[in-house]
């Protein structure tokens, strides 16, 4: 028995799940190469940014062989023993981090936070940080929904301080992994109470079972099991919304970001955000009843009444049959909504709570930074809006609830090039100039047109004006609410309008300081020559995105609805 | 036999040139070649436009479509009807002419041009877009063109007056956003018969105007189209095909009752639909008291992007009403006109006020734009019965169709004298370097064809007869009597006033003896360049007066048919009304409403 065992674990491992995971060893191999590459004496002099470079290339390339037959030929498939699972979503989410590292790889050595003698430290960290990404992205067990998280916040925690003999980068760092240890301790025992009450911690077990629990007709055990899933599910929610930067736990979001440097905030707002917002999507889809399941449940149930009925009125059987079909339907729609309902209000209200903090606490920042990190904040509260409306469309229109999805995974896609163009612009100018603080960036114009510009454009996609990427994934994450329809619906968008148009103000302050306001006199800012020109194409590589997936958004809005089909069903 | 309705293609030309050519205005060129090469784009843009004058437009909307984000449910669908033929001629033949009276720019002319093209196609999109998302767009892509056109070339106060435009505009955009994801929310194709898909244009140019839509809807819904499959889809499921085409919401809405059922705060979805459209748009118009934003735009703006605003930019707001917000929600409509007449009439006599009391000459002029921008929402509001009663007991076909071809005349008509008046401002401004109107007059002496054109065009904002002012504000306020009596009385308080300020400003620039200012030497007589602008204005404004016809029998098909479905849709069989005259005829001045005047 345990040498079959034994010979079936090896050929899953080495023919099904290494192969489908050849990106993830290659990050990992790029890690070892560049810890090692110091003690190899011809070796040494070579620059970390170029091992690393080729490691996230080829990481890159391997997943885009592994996509080759396209997004939709991916089937669903179970890796290593249930602990991960391969899909479209998957593969959509970490080719989505393997475009943010080839783009953050580049950035940290224009801006010259990795530089030649501790680089390798700093892409170490961000590349191990990946590596558990890739783990959240495609989790499907609790056991790896927790290893991932840990794997990436840990590297993050050192990255917040990476700059050393800076009292408010170690501040930074010192908080954020104080209150990531006190989340991640919150999420582990939310975990154990999931694990516990359904007996599994594979997700998709869990979420049949939990349906079975809510499904069995009133019992008091159930009652009670379904109180403690509920903790449950709170307290790994409250982990996530740690993650996410979602209020009420967005707190360290602005000290952190503050102290770190601007490279480091952008690589937290964006990477990181669209793992954690996978791993929801994940989490979500598991444990939001849908169709597939809840019809199991109703053929059993179902059958079971049949066979009473035809028992106790034989001669016309097919007319009560009829009825207690239709009763068993309404019973089980009305016994699929708790779980539904609870999920669906608690992420409506963490939305509404964390985009209307974020937007009206980003009006008085002075430090660029700051003001970012607010209206990073005020960003995950968008981007949890279309998760609240797939939850609720899960049910009665899974191709909404999935395209729901889809509006989610487009928007973080956009949302990526602009917060890391942002926070690029904000670092260079803190080369360039020196300074951090937003008045200091009047007349940024006259001496760096291209970064002012840069600047602008990401300032108006966040705010989401059209031809910019940033409005297509508002829209499409409108679009979904309003198909979810219902007043809480109502709610998220009247929120997400009133938020649009508060956030006018600061980001237009940006737009205005950047490409308009002439130089302040008393500024004591000046500026060190002309800004570099791998800075100036960087840019514009990170740029382009913004403009152009906003004048063709289907190249990527096709791609996420094929990443996203099928969740729900 | 099936009438030839081919996709127009001159549509995505006309919208796709200007912008084309700001791409094309990124390479380093100089700042002669950059005015000569967009005034070229310009001019070639209206040609095109007026090329479309000879379409046939009598077989329904004339279409053009291309996939844009089928995932989305969006796609580029551009159409062209008697409605926004006139408002796109306006446009194009505008936009050059902006161009010509932006000569004093001199720093960052590129740019200049750049924006000023790129405005073009935003409000050519606009006007062309069948698509709500295509729309939206077109409307956000407005804005920070004209942001930067404020804040940068503007006069002291720029700063200031563009963040104001920035933040209205976009309050107002947002709540367009919001009425259209519910409209969108509410519809489903599938409840639409073949033919009202056809004539939507769901199935494609071609099958607009078909004889046999059915086989027209089996053809598409086995073609390879994202909207077909999605089509046939919803339709196996049982489940609603939503959509985003401008005139498959209004069809889908005529044809269900969704939106009637009861909403938040008891009032029903089409009411808050009905609310959001009207809020967004009043800001776009602008009404009062949501006007705020307009006068310091105009004042701070150059002389050509003050044009642009009031010619073209003004006529979205008041476009918007008549194709989306009383085709789809006319029960509303109904039932708020009071609200949209009384809008209308307190801008009217609020706009004239504060034009009177103006010294700037700029600022009086933009303060005349409110007050003829109240008569496009009181044409609008005509024709709605019983109110005050509560339940309103619908709307009469004959009186909303004159009242809104009044609205959609004025529209065009403040077009071109507001435009124009701008324009005779800025020549003051050149040659005085004030606008003030206690140190002008006596400027007829030095400088005869340019004052006697301006007193034209002031003459037609007055809305003498046989000028372009006076046929909307008759037609408005003719077909508004009925239903709104306070309303029209409030407007012809407004035209007293309106005449006081005209005169007032007339007199005090133009007539008078001697010039007040300091350096006469400065009062030039117009410069060919200037004459090119000012003649077609004028020219336009005496024509739309003298011969109305023609642009009244243009927007006259596309009105009869929603005047008909607003009357259906409300219950009342259409009356015909008895005291009003056809539009045809309706140029000769009778009846109560005109005495008034």
């Amino acid at each position: 028995m345990l040498p079959t065992l034994v010979e079936q674990l090896a050929t899953d491992t080495t023919g099904v799940s290494l192969p489908a995971a050849r990106p993830e060893v290659a990050l990992c191999a790029t890690i070892v190469a560049m810890l090692l590459s110091r003690l190899i004496p011809g070796v040494r002099r070579l620059d970390a940014f170029w091992i690393a470079l080729a490691g996230v290339v080829t990481a890159a390339g391997l997943l885009v062989a592994e996509a080759s037959g396209g997004l939709a030929a991916i089937e669903r498939t179970e890796l290593f023993t249930g602990l991960l699972v391969q899909d479209p979503l998957g593969v959509y989410a970490r080719g989505l981090l393997l475009v943010f590292a080839l783009l953050f790889v580049p950035l940290v050595r224009i801006t010259g936070l990795a530089n030649r003698h501790d680089g390798q430290d700093l892409y170490t960290l961000v590349l191990g940080a990946l590596v558990g990404m890739c783990l959240m992205a495609r989790a499907n067990h609790l056991v790896t929904v927790f290893i991932g998280i840990e794997m990436a916040s840990v590297p993050s925690y050192v990255l917040a301080g990476i700059v050393k003999g800076r009292r408010r980068a170690g501040e930074a760092a010192l908080k954020y992994s104080v209150y990531g240890a006190a989340a991640a301790g919150v999420m582990l025992y939310g975990v154990s109470l999931l694990a516990g009450v359904l007996g599994t911690a594979h997700l998709p077990t869990m979420g049949a079972r939990a349906a079975a629990l809510v499904a069995s007709p009133g019992a008091d055990a159930a009652v009670a099991q379904l109180t403690v899933l509920a903790l449950g599910a709170t307290l790994l929610l409250v982990g996530m919304a740690f993650k996410l930067s979602a209020a009420p736990f967005h707190f360290w979001a602005p000290d952190v970001f503050a102290g770190a440097p601007a490279e480091i905030g952008g690589f937290l707002s964006t990477a990181s955000k669209a793992a954690a917002l996978v791993l929801m999507v994940r989490l979500l889809a598991a444990a939001a009843p849908h169709n597939a399941m809840l019809a199991e449940d109703q053929t059993s149930s179902l059958a079971a009444s049949v066979a009473l009925v035809s028992t106790a009125d034989s001669p016309a059987p097919s007319k009560p049959a009829a009825a207690s079909n239709a009763a068993e339907t309404g019973a089980a729609a009305a016994t699929g909504d708790p779980i539904r309902r609870f999920l669906t209000v608690s992420l409506a209200m963490v939305a509404i709570a964390t985009c209307t903090l974020g937007n009206l606490a980003a009006f008085g920042q002075k430090n660029a930074k700051r003001l970012l990190a607010y209206s990073t904040i005020a960003h995950a509260g968008y981007l949890l809006m279309p998760l609240a409306a797939a939850v609720r469309l899960a049910r009665e229109d899974p191709t909404a609830a999935d395209a729901a999805v889809g509006a989610m995974l487009f928007y973080a896609t956009g949302y990526l090039f602009l917060n890391l163009t942002a926070f690029a612009v904000v670092a260079l100018v803190r080369n360039h100039r020196g300074t951090e603080q937003l008045d200091d960036y009047a007349g940024l114009g006259r001496s760096a047109p291209l970064a002012a510009g840069a600047l602008a454009i990401a300032a108006l996609g966040l705010l989401g004006l059209p031809p910019l990427v940033g409005f297509f994934g508002k829209f499409a994450m409108l679009r979904s609410v309003v198909e979810a329809s219902g007043p809480l619906m109502t709610a998220l968008l009247v929120t997400a309008l009133l938020n649009t148009a508060a956030s006018v103000f600061y980001y237009l302050r940006l737009v205005k300081l950047a490409v308009i306001e002439r130089p302040n006199a008393n500024s004591a800012a000046v500026d060190r020559g002309p800004m570099p020109p791998l800075a100036r194409t960087w840019l514009v590589v990170c740029g382009a995105p913004i403009v152009v997936l906003g004048l063709f958004p289907e190249v990527v809005a096709s791609l996420a609805s094929a990443a996203s089909s099928g969740l729900f069903r | 036999m099936t009438p030839e309705t081919p996709p127009l293609t001159l549509l995505p030309t006309l919208v796709a040139l200007p912008a084309l050519a700001a791409i094309a205005l990124s390479t380093p060129l100089s700042p002669a070649w950059s005015r000569r090469l967009t005034l070229g784009v310009m001019l070639l843009t209206a040609a095109i436009a007026w090329s479309l004058v000879g379409v046939d437009l009598d077989h329904g909307v004339r279409l053009w479509r291309a996939a844009w984000i089928p995932s989305l449910g969006a796609e580029a669908l551009l159409g062209l009807d008697g409605l926004n033929l006139p408002l796109v001629l306006l446009t194009a033949s505008l936009c050059p002419l902006a161009l010509i009276a932006s000569g004093s720019v001199t720093n960052r002319v590129r740019t200049y041009c750049a924006l000023l093209l790129l405005l073009e196609s935003g409000t050519l999109a606009v006007f062309l877009a069948m698509d709500f998302v295509l729309f939206y767009v077109a409307w956000e892509l407005l804005l920070v063109p004209m942001y930067l056109l404020i804040a940068v070339w503007g006069g002291a106060e720029r700063m200031a007056a563009a963040v104001r435009f920035f933040v209205y505009t976009l309050a107002g955009g947002l709540l367009l956003l919001a009425g259209g994801l519910i409209a969108y929310s509410y519809s489903d194709l599938t409840t639409l018969s073949a033919p009202q898909l056809a004539a939507s244009g769901v199935l494609g140019p071609v099958a607009v105007a078909s004889d046999d839509p059915t086989a027209a809807l089996e053809a598409w819904t086995e073609s390879a189209d994202p909207g077909a499959q999605r089509f046939t889809r919803a339709e196996a499921s049982a489940e609603p095909a939503r959509t985003f085409n401008l005139l498959a919401l209004v069809a889908s809405a005529e044809q269900t009752d969704a939106l009637s059922g009861v909403g938040p705060f008891g009032k029903s979805a089409e009411w808050w639909l009905f609310a959001l459209l009207l809020g967004g748009m009043a800001i776009k118009l602008p009404a009062v008291p949501l006007h705020t934003w307009l006068p310091r735009a105009h004042v701070e703006a150059p002389t050509g992007v003050s044009m642009l605003l009031a010619g073209v930019l003004l006529k979205l707001g008041g476009y918007a009403l008549v194709r989306i917000a009383w085709p789809l929600c006319p029960t509303a409509a109904c039932e708020l006109a009071w609200l949209v007449a009384g809008l209308g009439g307190v801008s009217i006599v609020w706009g004239a006020l504060a034009a009177l009391a103006q010294d700037d000459m700029k600022r009086l002029v933009a303060y005349s734009s409110v007050s003829h921008m109240g008569y496009v929402l009181l044409g609008l509001a005509a024709g709605a019965g019983a109110t005050g009663s509560g339940a309103s007991a619908g709307w009469d076909a004959d009186t909303w169709r004159i009242g809104a071809s009044g609205a959609v005349f004025q529209m065009v008509a403040h077009g071109v004298t507001s435009a124009g008046l701008f324009y005779c401002v800025g020549l003051l401004y050149e040659r005085c370097g004030h606008r003030d109107l206690r140190r002008l007059g006596g400027l007829f002496n030095p400088m005869p064809l340019a004052s006697g054109m301006a007193v034209v065009l002031l003459i037609a904002s007055l809305g003498a007869p046989g000028l372009c002012g006076f046929v909307g504000e008759l037609l408005t306020l003719l077909a508004a009597w009925d239903a709104h009596p306070v309303a029209v009385t409030l407007a012809a308080i407004g035209t007293i006033l309106t005449a006081a300020y005209i005169l007032r400003a007339t007199r005090l620039a133009y007539f008078g003896p001697v010039y007040r200012g300091d350096d006469t030497a400065q009062l030039t007589p117009l410069r060919p360049a200037e004459l090119f602008v000012l003649t077609p204005l004028v020219l336009a404004a005496v024509t739309l007066g003298v011969r109305p016809q023609p642009l009244l029998d243009t927007i006259d098909k596309p009105l009869t048919a929603s005047a008909e479905s607003l009357a259906a849709r409300t219950g009342e069989p259409p009356l015909v009304a008895a005291v009003l005259s056809p539009p045809g005829s309706s140029t000769e001045p009778p009846t109560d409403a005109a005495d008034a005047r």
